[in-house]
């Protein structure tokens, strides 16, 4: 169970890194 | 409700108000290093920086600040989570609490890390004080800081011109707690310790009643959910009660914070409506005045900062214009008798009762200072009670639901409330220029697509977690199982649920039986998403304005510090809530009035 959980921190954690690298490609800056 | 009870909120109103330019001013010294404090404690805090190997004098862009800022509060989640499942093992548990259940650590910890401090479980009877000092009140200061950190980079997007940096994301942190939150808390733990609220190591103690009494309980099947008869009402059973547990710990040092943080989390489950969590009239005035100190001391800190204190009282302004009336709606709805009761039922205020609607309200607050409490705390999003907001009229409930739906921008956070009522101001500039064909600009910065863009994403994301969430849990069993009335007012407690974790908020309508794992798995998902989807659209727009131009104000500019941009702004923030809620309310707490009007 702890796997599942700490699993949903890390994976809502990788989409919200992948929602800064979105908006930096959006914005075109380095 | 009585003159008194007004003239209660008028104090506190003019309190606040007067402390908003001192603490404002201070805060602008700090973040832009001009404090004498910060010349003072100066050697301390490098000493921080070269502990934790961090070059204070190097200044990022948004896209670094941003997973810095991520990769903390991920460390923090987790941190928090693993104390909660060690608890058994590790010291300072003399109550010998079992660990916490895995979904519901989960859920405290996202909630305690995102700022909501919306709570499953109950402090007293299920944290160790560990728990509560490592895990609980450190993040309080964490996520706290984090918000006001965030602000000050968006602040400093307006600041600056054509470059790509908005500051050091661990140098906004460390100042934020090191010189604002630290003293704060540290004076009012002293202060309420003072009045009463506990602060101890000892474990609790057992009374024995002098005369025992009959309490009704609620029942609940073994997933913890209410055990409802064919009507759809929660069934309870007669208990014989002969002793009561005196739950103690070290209350007034987590009590400080979460006043202060905007975080809202009580060290007792029943919150700030417990004895030894707010015992007298004066620890209650100022842990009420401590909700909403700091999101409006921010105002003049922006309004310093980008050189302009007129732009700051313009926000403030807005945010006195929504509130006031809001707060003065609840406490009149709350100032009613209960037309359900029979006439013969007296309920109008005496000598020997405190009279109106007191069902779910301390004694010890009557009706003013219950609502303004209710008003404060989900305008702001703190989430701390010292009322039970399920027990409010129908009208009286809606309000401080409808303060968290207008998106925490009421004062709101600490830091989030102010960035996001700038998502609004910008939102209400490029509104002005499509109506009036004024130039879309907004503190001598161009607001372009990119922008509007980003701004749209903030003001989108929290409604539609709070209604696509609302909408599940009403569609599946899991979901209204929880509820502890049938019909409008069960709709109410999820609707109230989701728009509270989707605002940050925290705060409960109380009916709802939500420490379960349906619960508690999305509404730690809702609470995540509405938290950092915000603040990473927020450093963006700060990074892409600070990459700007200024551009000096021109015949086709909109003046931002009118009255009139006042209306412009709070406008934009009524018909943005309005639009996105009221078809929901209508099936909760609107038709419930309508019901209760037409007893």
């Amino acid at each position: 169970m702890d796997m599942w959980f700490i699993g949903l921190i890390v994976v809502l954690t990788l989409l919200t890194w992948g929602g800064v690298v979105l908006c930096a490609r959006l914005l075109r800056q380095p | 409700m009585t003159a008194n009870g007004w003239l209660q909120i008028a104090i506190y109103l003019i309190v606040l108000l007067l402390l908003v330019k001192p603490l404002g001013l201070y805060m602008a010294g700090v973040f832009e290093g001009t404090s004498a404090v910060t010349r003072w404690f100066g050697p301390a805090e490098r000493a921080l920086y070269r502990f934790c190997r961090i070059d204070a004098k190097a200044s990022m862009n948004w896209k670094q600040y941003a997973l810095s800022m991520l990769a903390f509060n991920a460390l923090g989640a987790l941190l928090v989570y693993l104390v909660q499942r060690l608890q058994a093992q590790l010291p300072l548990n003399p109550q010998q609490m079992s660990a916490v259940s895995a979904d519901s650590a989960f859920n405290t910890a996202v909630s305690f890390v995102t700022n909501t401090n919306w709570q499953g479980y109950g402090g007293e009877s299920s944290m160790s004080y560990l728990t509560q000092m490592l895990a609980l009140a450190v993040q309080n200061f964490k996520s706290a800081a984090t918000g006001i950190a965030v602000l000050i980079a968006m602040i400093r997007g307006f600041q600056v011109k054509q470059t790509q940096e908005i500051g050091n994301f661990w140098v906004d942190l460390t100042r934020s707690i090191l010189y604002v939150l630290l003293p704060l808390a540290l004076m009012l733990a002293l202060v309420l310790a003072g009045q009463g609220v506990v602060q101890t190591f000892q474990p609790s103690q057992i009374a024995s009643l002098v005369n025992p009494i009959t309490v009704d309980e609620p029942v609940t099947d073994a997933a913890g959910n209410p055990v409802k008869d064919a009507q759809g009402n929660a069934q309870t059973r007669p208990v014989r009660v002969d002793s009561q547990t005196l739950a103690l710990g070290p209350a007034a040092s987590q009590i400080a914070i979460k006043q202060l943080g905007t975080n809202g989390g009580g060290f007792y489950n029943a919150n700030s409506a417990h004895p030894y969590e707010n015992p007298t009239p004066l620890s209650n005035f100022l842990e009420a005045l401590a909700i909403l100190l700091i999101p409006a001391a921010l105002c003049y800190t922006f309004g310093r900062m980008v050189g302009d204190t007129r732009q700051g009282w313009a926000v403030l302004a807005a945010m006195v214009v929504l509130f006031v009336p809001l707060l003065a709606v609840t406490a009149l709805s709350e100032g009613r008798a209960n037309p359900s009761y029979p006439a013969a039922v007296a309920q109008a205020p005496s000598a020997l009762q405190a009279g109106d609607n007191m069902e779910g309200k301390e004694v010890r607050f009557g009706i003013a200072d219950s609502a303004l409490w209710a008003a404060a705390t989900t305008a702001a999003s703190n989430g701390s009670v010292n009322s039970m907001h399920d027990s409010f009229t129908p009208l009286g409930g809606m309000i401080p639901m409808w303060l968290i739906q207008l998106g925490e921008v009421t004062f709101g956070g600490v830091g989030s409330g102010l960035y996001g009522m700038l998502v609004y101001a910008i939102i209400a500039v490029f509104i002005a220029g499509l109506l009036v064909g004024r130039t879309p600009e907004y503190l001598g910065k161009k607001l372009e697509s990119f922008e509007m863009k980003m701004a749209s994403l903030v003001i989108l994301i929290p409604p539609y977690c709070a209604l696509v969430g609302t909408a599940i849990a009403v569609s599946v069993a899991a979901g209204r199982a929880g509820t502890a009335n049938p019909g409008a007012h069960g709709f109410s407690e999820i609707l109230y649920a989701y728009s509270s974790t989707a605002g940050n908020n925290g705060s409960a309508f109380a009916g709802l039986s939500a420490n379960t794992p349906f619960y508690n798995a999305t509404l730690g998902i809702v609470m995540w998403v509405s938290r950092y989807w915000l603040i990473v659209p927020v450093l963006a727009i700060a990074g892409s304005l600070a990459a700007k131009k200024r551009v000096p104000a021109g015949a086709g500019t909109l003046a931002t510090d009118t009255p009139l941009f006042v209306v412009l702004l709070v406008s934009t923030v009524v018909i943005v809530g309005a639009l996105a809620f009221f078809p929901a309310l209508a099936l909760g707490p609107i038709v419930e009035e309508l019901q209760f009007l037409g007893h």
